[in-house]
């Protein structure tokens, strides 16, 4: 890496121009490089206010806090300039931030903030459980009235303000009162204090964007003793050594940016010498080093850490320059291997250049270029990213391997503050896509394609189990979405209630795995017809036929109920053009008065029937409790 | 570059400009908290642990609230390397 100097006078110049995303790679690197208060001057003098970071998004943050934050908070802006966030960041007054939440007439809310850090210890907020009493003192009094303080105030400041709300966990005393008698206390100093953890992580699991941010956590992970600097707390109130400042402003920077929409979305990961020890091409398959032990091989580390993300909802990809035959045997087949192809929602084997590959994956995954992080052992190859796709992230790598896995679980951007179901299966869900799109590919013909991907469908009424599924269903399918009718989970429990309302979800399988419940079916009777009110297919499946096995299972459970005809209707929206042919490729006729493909379409069951095709197998409920 | 006294002096001029936010040559060795606006009490604890960090020097926290020019703060650091 460049040395600080003259990344300063690099940044000096990026700054002045339009586009920002130069400045911001220099930024991160001078950061990396020096990460001290005088560059965290340097960065908001230089960029701040610049043409350069005209751009970039503006975050408030107002820190509450028990003791002095001054010098931390250049560090924080620091963070945010190095990922190309702009943070104006206020302190509240000292040790007034109780007031502070309790008046709404405070600076707090009249600065009108973007986010907001509670910041005590626990020598501020419960001084006699930081210091301890000897004997047999209970604590259980302080812990009821601090964990209703914090209930208070948290609950008080939600009402008042919709902004996230980060609150320092509390952190242990090195050295409780009673010595080592105090660890076999269920309710002593140190019990305690995990007691009130353990109710403030209930406290904030119950507010809408309240987050525990772990100082506890993180003093323990440094050590309290190299954390803290008592004669700076003598002084000026400043708990923490200046080594440590930068470890604290660091933690928070974590927990803003990931308030922040998504920055990094996909790791672009080169493979000899990052995923594995040696070089495919030359080495041969069995060539290469992965390792026995997670405990002492770096490349497994570094697998495990990549894992870690991919399970986070973080995409994985591949840009390496090897001939795919080398580099798909290791990752198909040797045996120590923890990355497998499944795990890769884009691959760029290839002898293109890295910027190229990169741009491709970004075109493949329909992210923007700005979302990828670029992980290669190669510093040449890194400069060459940052000059040529300025707008990607790079991740700094050590010299030594063993700090790989580290560096990747440092970097800032892969965090999050939540995560949902959907997060945690959407990149395998994106790299089982990329196996269908292989496979589609290779196939002679479409046929032949459907038959190879092995679908099988699960169509069950909806359950209570199923209905947030299902009502989420009808709130995000634009596309293949006949009716765009939007309902609520209530809304869709009072369908499934009543006697002449059919609900069905439906379960997607294939070769590649479960796509879960991407369909849904709702009709109600209408005289001798069944009248569909909803049906959806998720954007995930769509174009492999799913709709017809819909279509002919619903007629044949319409049929066995005795109706004789089923009635669609299409409300045109400006997205839902891919489902506009859906009722007339299947048969059903347009009813005179209507505008087709708009308006209600209706399929004789008496004369007609839908097959299901048969590359799909359905599995249905052996019989409809309802459809009597 | 030659005296390590002006080399010193030089590099502590750079610090403080970044922690001021104020361009280095408008400093000098004789700049205090009344020639420089930017020089309060907040940016004082911040140029001391700026010194600290960018010096690997640990200034005693008594010793802070004298160094109230660029001058005494140059010959605090010489005196805490000399130590």
């Amino acid at each position: 890496m460049p040395a600080p100097d003259e990344l300063r006078d690099r940044l000096a110049a990026a700054a002045q121009e339009a586009d920002g995303a130069i400045a911001r790679g220099l930024a991160s690197q001078l950061w990396q490089a020096a990460p001290a208060l005088a560059t965290a001057g340097f960065l908001a003098k230089t960029l701040i206010g610049s043409p350069a970071a005209a751009q970039w998004p503006l975050r408030r943050v107002f820190v509450l806090r028990s003791f002095t934050v001054e010098p931390l908070l250049p560090l924080v802006v620091a963070e945010g300039l190095a990922a190309g966030v702009v943070f104006e960041v206020t302190a509240g007054d000292f040790n007034t931030y109780a007031q502070e939440i309790l008046d709404p007439q405070s600076r707090l809310y009249a600065s009108s903030p973007d986010f907001v850090i509670l910041a005590v210890q626990t020598r501020d907020v419960a001084p006699d459980l930081a210091t301890g009493e000897p004997g047999l003192q209970s604590y259980a009094d302080t812990v009821d009235r601090v964990s209703s303080e914090f209930s208070t105030l948290v609950r008080t400041f939600r009402d008042r303000t919709t902004a996230p709300l980060l609150i320092h966990s509390l952190d242990l005393p090195s050295r409780p009162a009673g010595g080592i008698f105090d660890a076999q206390r269920p309710d002593g100093q140190i019990a305690s204090i995990h007691e009130l953890n353990r109710r403030l992580l209930s406290l904030v699991a119950n507010v809408t964007d309240a987050y525990v941010l772990d100082y506890g956590g993180l003093v323990a992970r440094h050590g309290s003793d190299a954390w803290h600097d008592p004669r700076m707390w003598t002084a000026s109130r400043l708990p923490l050594k200046t080594a440590h400042l930068g470890t604290l402003a660091g933690e928070w920077a974590r927990s803003l940016l990931a308030l922040c929409p998504p920055m990094a979305k996909v790791v672009v990961c080169d493979l000899d010498n990052t995923l594995w020890g040696g070089v495919v091409g030359e080495d041969g398959p069995d060539g290469i080093t992965v390792g026995d032990s997670e405990e002492t091989s770096p490349w497994l580390q570094i697998q495990r850490a990549l894992l870690d993300l991919y399970h986070r909802g973080i995409l994985l990809a591949i840009s390496s320059k090897n001939n795919p035959d080398d580099a798909l045997a290791v990752l198909e087949r040797h045996p120590q291997m923890l990355l497998r192809p499944q795990h890769f929602a884009a691959m760029r084997i290839s002898w293109d250049t890295k910027p190229q590959s990169l741009s491709d994956i970004a075109a493949e995954l329909n992210v923007g270029r700005d979302t990828l992080v670029f992980l290669d052992d190669n510093p040449v190859e890194r400069e060459y990213v940052r000059q040529a796709v300025p707008d990607a992230r790079v991740i700094e790598l050590p010299a030594d391997p063993a700090r790989y896995a580290a560096a990747i679980r440092e970097f800032p951007l892969f965090e999050r503050l939540r995560l949902t179901g959907e997060d945690r299966d959407r990149a395998a869900m994106y790299a089982q896509q990329r196996q269908r799109a292989e496979l589609e590919k290779s196939a002679t013909s479409v046929e032949d394609y459907y038959r190879s991907l092995q679908m099988s469908l699960t169509i069950a009424p909806v359950t209570p189990d199923t209905l947030a599924r299902a009502s989420q269903l009808t709130q995000k399918t634009n596309q293949f979405n006949m009716t765009t009718r939007r309902y609520s989970e209530a809304e869709i429990a009072a369908f499934i209630a009543a006697p002449d309302w059919h609900a069905f979800a439906v379960q997607v399988r294939d070769r590649f795995g479960d796509n879960g419940i991407v369909g849904l079916m709702m009709a109600s009777h209408d005289g001798d017809a069944w009248r569909i009110d909803t049906f959806l297919l998720s954007c995930r499946v769509i174009g492999r036929t799913v709709e017809t096995a819909m279509l002919a299972w619903l007629g044949e459970k319409a049929r066995e109920a005795g109706a004789t005809a089923l009635i669609g209707e299409f409300i045109p929206t400006k997205k839902n053009a891919p489902a506009a042919g859906v009722y007339a490729a299947h048969g059903f006729q347009a009813i005179p008065g209507s505008a087709p493909p708009a308006g209600v379409w209706s399929h004789d069951l008496r004369a007609d029937t839908i097959r299901i095709p048969e590359w799909i197998d359905v599995i249905g409920p052996p019989t409809l409790a309802s459809a009597t | 570059m030659t005296n390590p006294s002006s080399d010193l002096t030089a590099r502590v001029i750079s610090v403080a400009a970044d922690v001021f936010g104020v361009p280095a040559d408008t400093l000098s060795a004789a700049s205090t908290p009344e020639t420089v606006e930017a020089w309060d009490s907040i940016s004082h604890l911040n140029l001391m642990l700026s010194v600290e960090q960018s010096f690997s020097a640990a200034i005693p926290p008594e010793r802070m609230p004298e160094l109230t020019s660029l001058e005494k703060l140059v010959a605090e650091i010489r005196r805490l390397q000399g130590a």
